[in-house]
């Protein structure tokens, strides 16, 4: 690869890898812990996927990012959190799974990229369902996961004979870019509408005081 | 709006029936200044788009008005300079190729030819994938090792590219020097892509290249050598560039091109008669013509080429062009920092506050290389 190119590649990996790590030391992780994860979704990028019959699971785009989901749920402080988050996937995936049917096929069409749009809905529904930052993650990768079992399904019942990749994009996979935007979008919800609140109180207090 | 009813309105989306597709595609006119007609797309035109004529005029879209986009003239390019071609024809001496190799996907599985398929989408594997083999096959003759992925990725919707793009990334894994995502277009005249090459009843080529990615100008810069070269060899067989709004996951590659070959209401074999053609055409635009005793490979345009072909000298091919690399880093860096300092602007509120969370975070990034290390209790972000 020519130098340039070299250079334009490792720094769209670096900036990715810098987002992910800030995302995932939000996942009750530490920063070493979260840079970890991010190295091990890198590399479970470029090795092959694991086949499961007409199914196979990319490990850096799938595998771990449901690890991870799965630990999140294990150490969620009270069952309605896990319920929360369980809903709110099911919500997620059914929302983009309507949204690949409702929206224009060509990418031009679309007033934001397609593998951004997913990630906006997971972390619309997740800030809904109690702003939870963890919930949005949780939401962003099985609401996608779930959405794309749903198209196999369907493409099954069919009779499309079509293997289903989950997260086979590996760290570019709409799974990922999904959970990551979810949590971001969750955050950024979060932090306007707090200020909203607290601006609101705020006049409020002094009309009082007045 | 409250929750609940954001949530019922959720579940009303559930219910709703997969929509029928349309017939055909939506087709857009493309017209200048003074209402002249340019070309028929099936891609939606957008203000800011770019479409290279086969004549090599520019133009710039303004407005679009429901079918209709107003294109601005900007200027006639001068695409790269492939004059090292005539030497190459002159001594055709080929000598063993290095590693060449070469990715094809076909993100529109359904994509078919409706007078030889007699349906322009099939439920199973269109017929488009022949066409991604048979130009395949004819790079092969030329030395270029070939890989064709046989992934479906139905049904044509949203999500289309979503799926093609775990295609891509697994071909991507191999190595390949460019990766090409091969379609057929939508529009219904077939007299918009047929065209005589020669003796023989060929289609035409459209190259689509996506604006919104740090590749865009490296990959821009592909298809002007591709189109450079497919003039020279063969005029006619290139019809033209459009340079679009979307990515179509060539933010993967710097050498991704998606080609239109042909449209669904011409003849397949038609379309297939132009593989070998534009095999010839991307085996040179890629590698150049292995010219002189010496074996060198060209195609870099540059005015001295055919001189140094002429000699057996060695310059440069598009595979190993960097153009396009620098303006692409610009674009991802100032994408990037924008969007950091618009996060941390909304998040603290203040200027301030968002110079300090930057120096925090760039210091828990970097292990504290960088930035302002946190203090204790100074953890951001957790719940």
């Amino acid at each position: 690869m020519p130098i340039g190119m070299l250079i334009l590649t490792v720094a769209a990996v670096l900036i990715f890898f810098g987002v992910a790590q800030r995302v995932l030391d939000r996942m009750r992780l530490t920063d070493r812990q979260a840079l970890l994860v991010v190295a091990a979704m890198f590399v479970g990028t470029l090795i092959p996927n694991v086949q499961l019959g007409q199914v196979a699971f990319s490990i850096g785009g799938a595998l771990i990012p449901l690890g991870v989901c799965v630990y999140l749920l294990i150490r969620a402080e009270t069952r309605r959190e896990v319920l929360r988050s369980l809903v709110g996937a099911v919500l997620t995936g059914a929302a983009l799974y309507a949204l690949s049917a409702l929206l224009p096929d060509e990418p031009e069409e679309m007033a934001v990229e397609p593998n951004l749009i997913y990630g906006l809905v997971g972390g619309a529904v997740a800030w809904l369902l109690g702003r939870s930052r963890r919930g949005a993650f949780i939401c962003g990768i099985l609401g996608m996961l779930l959405a794309d079992t749903a198209v196999a399904v369907v493409n099954w019942s069919r009779g499309i004979d079509q293997q289903l990749v989950l997260g086979g994009a590996g760290l570019a996979d709409s799974v990922v870019i999904s959970g990551f935007l979810a949590v971001l979008l969750t955050e950024l919800f979060g932090e306007i509408m707090e200020r909203i609140v607290r601006r609101r109180e705020r006049a409020e207090g002094k009309e009082g005081g007045a | 709006m409250s929750k609940r009813r954001v949530l019922a309105a959720l579940g009303v989306l559930l219910l709703v029936p997969v929509i029928a597709r349309g017939e055909t595609e939506r087709v857009y006119r493309l017209v200048d200044a003074q209402g002249s007609y340019l070309t028929s797309i099936c891609v939606e035109p957008s203000a800011g788009d770019e479409y290279l004529a086969g004549d090599d005029r520019l133009y710039r879209v303004e407005t679009v008005d429901g079918n209709t986009a107003i294109a601005r003239f900007v200027e006639t390019l001068a695409l790269p300079d492939v004059s090292w071609l005539d030497a190459d024809a002159a001594q055709a001496v080929f000598a063993p190729a290095a590693a060449r190799k070469l990715a094809f996907y076909c993100t529109h599985s359904d994509e078919s030819f409706e007078p030889t398929d007699g349906t322009y989408s099939k439920t199973d594997r269109g017929s488009i994938y022949d066409v991604a083999h048979a130009l395949a096959a004819a790079l092969e003759k030329q030395g270029v090792d070939t890989t064709v992925s046989d992934a479906t990725h139905h049904p044509h919707d949203a999500g289309a590219y979503k799926r093609s793009r775990q295609t891509a990334v697994q071909l991507l894994k191999e190595g390949p020097d460019a990766i090409f995502d091969i379609h057929r277009d939508g529009i219904p005249d077939p007299d918009q892509y047929a065209v005589t090459i020669g003796t023989k009843k060929a289609s035409k080529v459209r190259l689509l290249v996506g604006r919104s990615n740090e590749f865009m100008d490296a990959n821009k810069e592909f298809a002007l050598m591709v189109k450079a070269v497919g003039d020279k060899v063969y005029p006619g067989l290139i019809k033209d560039i459009y340079m679009g709004k979307g990515t179509y996951n060539q933010d993967l590659h710097h050498k991704a091109l998606l080609l239109e070959c042909g449209t669904y209401t011409l003849d397949k074999e038609r379309v297939l008669t132009s593989m070998p053609l534009m095999a010839d055409v991307i085996s040179r635009a890629m590698y150049g013509g292995v010219v002189g005793s010496a074996g060198a490979s060209d195609v870099g345009g540059s005015s001295s080429a055919a001189a140094k072909a002429e000699k057996g000298g060695v310059t440069e091919g598009a595979a190993d062009s960097d153009k396009g690399s620098g303006s692409g880093l610009w674009w991802l860096l100032g994408i990037t920092l924008a969007a950091v300092l618009v996060y941390a602007f909304v998040q603290t509120g203040s200027a301030k506050g968002m110079i300090h969370k930057l120096a925090r975070n760039a210091s828990e990034v970097t292990g504290g290389l960088i930035g302002k290390k946190p203090e204790k209790g100074d953890k951001p972000g957790q719940e």
